[in-house]
């Protein structure tokens, strides 16, 4: 990995200012989270500072064929973020091969800290942030989430709005034997995420639309996702992911709400009375599943050189858990946030925001964030 | 013919801000005269202060509207329209889709009234503000601010306001459809004079006074119906037109040099967007019917693949068609794309002012495929207009 990095570096040095045909671009976040109310949140939060950065470098081999590498370094260290080659047939047909980030939800596009004005991210595609993250085990799927595969896609550009659709067969996200949920730290360890775990990849879909509203750039966009497959080694845990998501900007304000749900499969066990923290239903049965939803709205408005927000997510998880798990087996966390994103000079942006969790299963928490980001 | 003199409404503009009464009155003389010549077929493409005389009449100052030298009408091939190609207009008072090159109709004629109608309320304040290329960039792009934004003090009666306000409208479609309607707001005011009250006012039944209307619409008769029955123009001068039917006034109208031909009468001016040259049409050195647009570089900084931004930009390639100048030049634009993936900040410079307009206007539909998924990407684009080989 390091060889990667050290890789994409050079040539990025070598490309700086160089002719058109290639692009370079990076991104970097440093946040302070504090977390004034419970002690306890300390150890189950990325308290304190973390950085996040973000290199990348795109070749246009022909005017139909271009390659693209990023690389970020944050929680995992460094990672490979997007290695793949684009070949372009028309507007409506490509093909992407490599490792993406494959088309599922509306934040993932815009997950980068350069873009989103909030330090951190909707519960769903939270990505170790959020207070209790080990607790609940994330969101429903981390963004944003790299995977090996290759995706079909394109754009119908017609009047007045565009359709874009995308289809990929990926390796899917990971999980050991006997599994109780997506492991998502083994999904992205550096050593691991070259290989799948059980050859059967996972497939998904993305059909978007948007509406021009004026010519001014406003537009109403709504999407529907979703990804299915099996991520245990002996392929008999399945999961499935799907949601619905809906942007609109209008007289300059941005209102964005998504919805994403998954339904995993667990593995019972041979011993499940000690497994598992709730007994057998009146079936007799264990669960042998889980389902997880939740949901974000936010608003941003531009005033002047702030962009203020306000968001509005949260998180629902229905089933059994695992014994000692904090959670119940009809958990929820609701997270109110405020916030603005300053520019303080060119793109620099200090971005500063409070969120206020309350949980049903544990004490209500209140984070304050104070980040700087910048795309460069 | 007789020959006529008199002061341009320009005139009458720079000795202050006009009442309101006034204002609304001669604005709806003038529509009369729109009605007409629309309804004719013929758009004016060039209604601005310095075209529109006021002479005296016996019930008061007559509009008289004058210069049809750059009148259009659609379905004729007008050999001087086509090579100037792509302008029309002063930038001041055209139309935002007739600064950007694009296909117009009467109501680019009503936008340049309203704008004409704004500069006698406000004493000659325009709606917009800046160098002229931000100017124009900023009627290719929102509407005209009101009255009451620029010159809040000056206390103009809403309901006159609103005329004007939609008149100025970006999007034709946004404005009045037609003179006619025009006609029927402003007889849906009335205004009193202020000789009458202290302040003007404003109630909603028709006003009185409809003889300068009806004279005007006899102006606009004549307009037409000098387009309709001349034969053959004498030589560029400013001549009074017998009027063909029964009205008090003359109309004044400056001869083109090649009149529009007759037409049937269709309000839909031209199917490939026309030009004119900036101030007074000047014949080309070269027809840009002979000129190409030639993309000569797409920069590109940041998070997209380079060939993805060029595709989006050919694909703009027909819009460009529409924005060739009267004589080679270079042209760079540049414009920013962001999570939207459409262009936005679109700039242009390089060449003439309805032509950096037109490339605005085409640049502003650029869509990506994708989103640049690092900051926002930034764009220049270098196009060359060159002679075709």
């Amino acid at each position: 990995m390091k060889w990667l990095v050290v890789a994409i570096l050079a040539c990025s040095a070598a490309v700086a200012g160089a002719d058109t045909q290639r692009t370079i671009a990076g991104s970097l976040q440093l946040d302070y989270l504090a977390v004034p109310t419970d002690a306890d949140s300390h150890e189950a939060a990325f308290d304190g500072m973390t950085v996040e950065a973000a290199l990348k470098m795109s070749f246009a081999m022909t005017r139909n064929a271009s390659v693209s590498v990023k690389a970020c370094f944050a929680c995992h260290g460094f990672e490979a973020a997007a290695a793949y080659v684009d070949l372009r047939a028309a507007d409506e047909l490509a093909v992407r091969i490599g490792r993406l980030t494959p088309e599922l939800g509306g934040f993932p596009q815009r997950a980068d800290p350069s873009i989103h004005h909030s330090s951190d991210k909707p519960l769903i595609y939270d990505m170790g942030r959020m207070l209790r993250h080990a607790a609940w085990n994330e969101g429903i799927l981390p963004a944003p989430w790299v995977d090996n595969g290759v995706e079909l896609l394109g754009t119908r550009f017609v009047d007045g709005g565009r359709l874009d659709y995308a289809a990929y067969v990926m390796s899917g996200p990971k999980g050991a034997r006997d599994a109780a949920d997506l492991d998502f730290v083994a999904s992205r360890d550096p050593g691991k995420y070259y290989v799948d775990n059980n050859s059967q990849p996972v497939v998904g879909a993305r059909l978007s639309g948007a509406v021009d509203l004026d010519s001014d750039g406003h537009a109403i966009t709504l999407g529907l996702s979703a990804m299915a497959g099996r991520y245990d080694p002996q392929r008999e845990l399945d999961f499935v992911i799907a949601g619905a998501d809906i942007a609109l900007s209008l007289a300059g304000v941005s209102f964005r709400g998504e919805y994403l749900a998954r339904r995993t499969d667990m593995a019972i066990g041979s011993n499940p009375s000690a497994r598992w923290k709730y007994g057998p239903g009146s079936d007799g049965r264990y669960d042998d599943h889980f389902f997880k939803h939740g949901f974000y709205a936010e608003a941003e408005a531009p005033i002047g050189r702030v962009d203020a927000f306000a968001r509005f997510d949260g998180l629902l998880r229905f089933g059994n858990v695992l014994e000692g798990s904090p959670l119940s087996s009809s958990s929820r966390v609701l997270r109110y946030t405020a916030g603005a994103a300053i520019r303080i000079v060119a793109d620099v942006r200090l971005k500063s925001s409070v969120e206020y969790y309350r949980f049903n299963d544990l004490p209500d928490d209140v984070a304050l964030h104070l980040a700087v980001a910048t795309p460069f | 013919m007789e020959y006529v003199e008199g002061p341009s409404l320009v005139t009458l503009i720079d000795d202050g801000v006009m009442a309101p009464l006034r204002v609304v009155q001669l604005a709806r003389a003038v529509c009369e005269g729109l009605v007409y010549a629309h309804t004719a077929g013929i758009v004016h493409r060039d209604l601005k202060p310095e075209n529109i005389l006021v002479t005296p009449g016996p019930g008061g100052p007559v509009p008289r509207l004058v210069d049809f030298g750059l009148a259009l009408s659609i379905d004729q091939s007008d050999a001087r329209l086509t090579e100037s190609g792509m302008t029309m207009g002063t930038p001041a008072f055209a139309a935002p889709e007739q600064l950007a090159g694009k296909p117009i109709d009467h109501r680019a004629d009503l936008y340049a009234l309203g704008m004409t109608m704004f500069e006698m309320l406000t004493g000659g304040l325009q709606p917009f503000e800046g160098q002229l290329m931000e100017v124009v960039s900023a009627r290719t792009t929102r509407d005209a601010p009101r009255i009451s934004q620029r010159a809040p003090k000056l206390g103009v009666p809403r309901a006159v306001e609103d005329i004007v306000a939609r008149l100025t409208r970006r999007r034709p479609d946004d404005r009045f459809q037609s003179a006619r309607a025009v006609i029927d707001a402003i007889d849906a005011l009335r205004l009193v004079p202020e000789a009458e009250q202290p302040t003007e006012q404003i109630a909603t039944r028709p006003a009185r006074g409809g003889w300068l209307a009806i004279g005007l619409a006899a102006c606009g008769l004549a307009v037409a119906g000098w387009f309709l029955l001349a034969p053959a123009p004498p030589s560029p001068a400013q001549v009074a037109v017998p009027v063909p039917v029964a009205a008090p006034r003359p109309v004044v109208v400056e001869i083109p040099a090649a009149p529009p031909a007759r037409v049937a009468p269709r309000h839909r001016v031209a199917r490939e967007p026309v030009a004119a040259p900036i101030e007074k049409p000047a014949r080309p050195a070269e027809s840009p019917r002979e000129l190409r647009a030639r993309i000569d570089g797409v920069d590109v900084s940041g998070a997209l693949p380079p060939g993805d931004v060029r595709r989006a930009v050919e694909r703009q390639r027909s819009a460009l068609a529409r924005c060739v100048p009267a004589s080679p030049q270079t042209v760079v634009a540049q414009f920013t794309i962001g999570e939207a993936r459409r262009a936005r900040d679109v700039r242009a410079r390089g060449a003439e002012a309805g032509t950096n307009a037109c490339i605005v206007s085409a640049f502003g539909d650029v869509r990506t495929e994708a989103a640049p998924d690092i900051g926002d990407v930034k764009v220049t684009v270098r196009i060359a207009f060159v002679g075709s080989t």
